[in-house]
């Protein structure tokens, strides 16, 4: 009697032991990777719009398969903020690098989706700041894995995530 | 089997496999985070190079000046080690160090590059003190780091059984021609000379008609061009009886003579005035020159007006047709390669340049599809190409040299450079560096960095000029040419000028007093009026049409194709554009140029 106790339990941690944790440390690895994958995509991407000074259709889109290449569904946030030193021009003693002297305007993926459509590409200006971010919006498997055990609730957990910034180095071209 | 023994095996089996496999990921995982770092540190040191340079050269009087500009480019190399160094800190030993992994940097200025790479000094100091002489030997080692010679972006043909026929192209319209090319006499000193050199601007000779040289005015491609006041607005130091120093601004009518600009000091009563040119806030009147340059005015015939956009397209006519008639015929497979074999295959079958322009004539600019002030002519695709080709060739040489340099267990090669960066450097003053040789994880890194200089006072690319308009408020307003709002507000235009006039200027007053002012704002009474950029393409710099549209003179739309203005809907901006780029890419001072 005791031993079969024993061998039910027995059975069941190899179970455990076999299958769940080897897939659990599997899927926690390949989520590093997309992790890597995601993270460089998004530096690359943002400094090639930072050294060329425009944002293109092309690049984008091949930004875009390159993230969705490791199989997740993302959440892609971009923004732009437009740099305006008109502000600034009209105070002859005030330095143009003083926060607060000059004004940022901002647009936001859909405004940037939409331009993209129209034109096939955004230029930007020296001294625009371009953001891009990237969250999963699915459930990886490590995610279902670690949700089989414990759960985080709340709507913004995500387990892949890049971003990165840059200030626009030169004035985009025709 | 007993389930203790299998679970037993089966840990055996994979702990070890688990083991390796964290370990592998574990190095790609490194690498590719320190790929992604040292990318990063690349592009930064570049643009601080980039940085130095711009600076340099823009508070230097001189940079046009050869010796000058390599000063310069000297210091902004200085900055691009430091900048490395200072960031990779924790992955070099020291700052000499990762002189072994950059095996060049390149230059790329208006009509050629520099490559700054090590070489074999030859000419060595042995021994010191009294007994100190030099030894020039072959065999001897002692690796240099320091510029190259100067090379232009150069391609050489063949045409009636010569092949003394070489062309330097630059990053605009312009090229310069020399070689065999029939006799003639061209700097008229009555001597038929059968080799020599011709620079100018090539156009469609065609679009420039009803040439005046009385009213110095033409039509270039339906619109008229004529002289046009140019106005600046300056900040004056003057010492008044006390010794105080008091600020002065006005604004003040000016031409570009010899290179520099010549104000006019006073602008309602011209014969009288005095002219002036500016320096630090001072008035520097000119004195012997000053009468040069009225006889100059005087033979000009159109008061104190820049020519220099009628001169361009003038010049530029008997340029072109003279282009057009003695390189008439020269296709790609007129080139002659750097090994020696003729036409457009290299020995292997492949093309010699990048871009296949088939069998069209390269100088033939009467074609519709070959206008050379539009991007997409026959012209620059093949100018383009030629230059990728001269860089391309001349840096793989020097990356590959350095191979007999350094002890390193690594072959430096020449990383594949993608098509966007090579339409960047053949039409922008860049930096390309490379850094290549550093062991990452189980890989050698090798990356390079493009970084252009839009903002230069090297080359004026189509984009470099902003037009100068009133809007309805009656404020000043300056915008690209490409505008929707300047479209729109075409009768108001008040003038173009460069990019770099809308940036600020500053005058030093003394140690702990700077003023800074804009060159584009006006003066009305006691009061300044400033000048803004629109916000529908300066503030938001994508809010423009192409400028090869407005050039030719037909915007169309970007997805139906429909026509949204036409050439008469077009004619004071284009008047001003055309104008405007003429005037400042004659004006620009060009050291190599006959």
């Amino acid at each position: 009697m005791g031993d079969s106790l024993i061998t039910i339990i027995a059975i069941f941690l190899a179970a455990i032991l076999m299958f769940v944790v080897p897939l659990m440390s599997l899927s926690e690895r390949t989520d590093d990777i997309s992790q890597l994958a995601v993270q460089t995509a998004v530096t690359e991407f943002v400094d090639k719009v930072k050294t060329t000074g425009k944002l293109t259709t092309d690049d984008y889109d091949k930004f875009l398969t390159t993230i969705t290449a490791t199989g997740n569904s993302f959440d892609v946030e971009l923004v732009v903020h437009q740099l305006d030193e008109n502000p600034s021009e009209k105070v002859t003693e005030a330095e143009q690098t003083k926060i607060g002297e000059n004004l940022y305007y901002d647009k936001y993926t859909t405004q940037i989706e939409e331009e993209l459509a129209d034109h096939g590409k955004i230029r930007l200006k020296e001294g625009d700041i371009f953001t891009a971010t990237v969250k999963n919006t699915n459930m990886t498997i490590a995610q279902t894995l670690r949700n089989f055990f414990y759960m985080i609730s709340g709507n913004d957990t995500y387990q892949i995530a890049g971003q990165h910034t840059g200030i626009v180095a030169v004035n985009g071209s025709n | 089997m007993k389930l203790q023994s299998m679970a037993i095996i089966f840990v055996l089996i994979i702990v070890p496999i688990s083991f390796v496999m964290a370990q592998y990921l574990q190095t790609q995982i490194d690498t590719i985070k320190l790929q992604t770092a040292y990318n990063t540190t690349l592009i930064t040191a570049t643009h601080d190079a980039l940085k130095a340079f711009q600076v340099n050269s823009a508070n230097n009087k001189y940079s046009s000046i050869s010796d000058s500009k390599i000063r310069d480019i000297e210091a902004s190399i200085n900055t691009f080690y430091n900048s490395l160094g200072t960031k990779m800190q924790s992955n070099v030993n020291s700052k000499d160090s990762l002189y072994l992994y950059v095996p060049a940097i390149v230059f790329t200025l208006y009509d050629g590059y520099y490559i700054y790479s090590s070489y074999n000094n030859i000419y060595n100091v042995i021994k010191q003190g009294d007994e100190e002489r030099v030894r020039i030997q072959d065999s001897d080692k002692n690796y240099q780091d320091a510029l190259k010679p100067y090379i232009y972006y150069s391609c050489q043909y063949t045409k009636n059984g010569t092949d003394r026929i070489i062309v330097n192209y630059t990053l605009d319209n312009a090229i310069t021609v020399y070689g065999d090319l029939g006799k003639a006499d061209l700097d008229g000193d009555g001597v038929q000379e059968s080799e020599y050199t011709y620079s100018g601007y090539l156009i469609n000779p065609n679009d420039v008609k009803s040439i005046n040289n009385t009213n110095k005015t033409l039509q270039y491609k339906g619109v008229t061009i004529r002289p046009e006041t140019l106005t600046e607005h300056l900040i004056i130091l003057e010492t008044d009886t006390n010794g105080d120093i008091k600020e002065v601004e006005n604004d003040y009518n000016y031409i570009v003579y010899n290179n520099q600009k010549v104000y006019l000091e006073n602008a309602s009563n011209p014969l009288s005035s005095r002219y002036f040119w500016y320096n630090d806030g001072e008035k520097k009147y000119l004195q012997s020159e000053a009468k040069n340059l009225q006889q100059y005015i005087d033979d000009n015939g159109v008061g104190f007006k820049s020519i220099s956009g009628f001169e361009y397209y003038n010049q530029a006519v008997y340029f072109s047709k003279w282009v057009n008639d003695k390189l008439t015929g020269i296709r790609q497979s007129s080139i002659v390669q750097n090994d020696g074999t003729r036409g457009q295959y290299k020995r292997n079958g492949e093309l010699y340049l990048s871009v296949d322009t088939g069998t069209n004539d390269i100088f033939d600019t009467t074609k519709a599809n070959n206008d050379p002030m539009l991007s997409s002519s026959i012209f620059n695709s093949h100018r383009m190409a030629v230059i990728q080709k001269s860089i391309e060739t001349n840096l793989t040489t020097a990356i590959a040299n350095y191979n007999n340099r350094t002890g390193l267990n690594y072959e430096f090669v020449m990383p594949v450079i993608n098509a966007e960066n090579w339409y960047n450097i053949a039409n922008n003053v860049s930096i390309i560096s490379f850094m290549q040789g550093m062991i990452i994880g189980q890989k050698y890194y090798n990356n390079y960095s493009v970084v252009t200089n839009t903002r230069n006072e090297e080359v004026i690319n189509e984009q470099s000029v902003y037009i100068l308009a009133k809007n309805e408020d009656g404020n000043l307003e300056y915008h690209q040419p490409g505008c929707e709002n300047l479209i729109k507000n075409q009768q108001n235009i008040v003038g173009t000028y460069t990019d770099l006039s809308f940036l600020r200027q500053s005058v030093k007053v003394n140690e702990v007093r700077t003023l800074y002012f804009y060159p584009q704002t006006r003066r009305n009474g006691d009061k300044n009026f400033f000048t803004t950029g629109c916000y529908n393409c300066i503030v938001n710099a994508s809010g423009g049409y192409n400028i090869d549209d407005i050039v030719s003179g037909t915007i169309r739309d970007n997805k139906t194709g429909g026509v949204i203005y036409n050439t008469s809907q077009l004619t004071k901006l284009r008047e001003a554009y055309l104008t405007g780029i003429a005037r400042e890419r004659f004006d620009l001072y060009k050291s190599n140029f006959n």
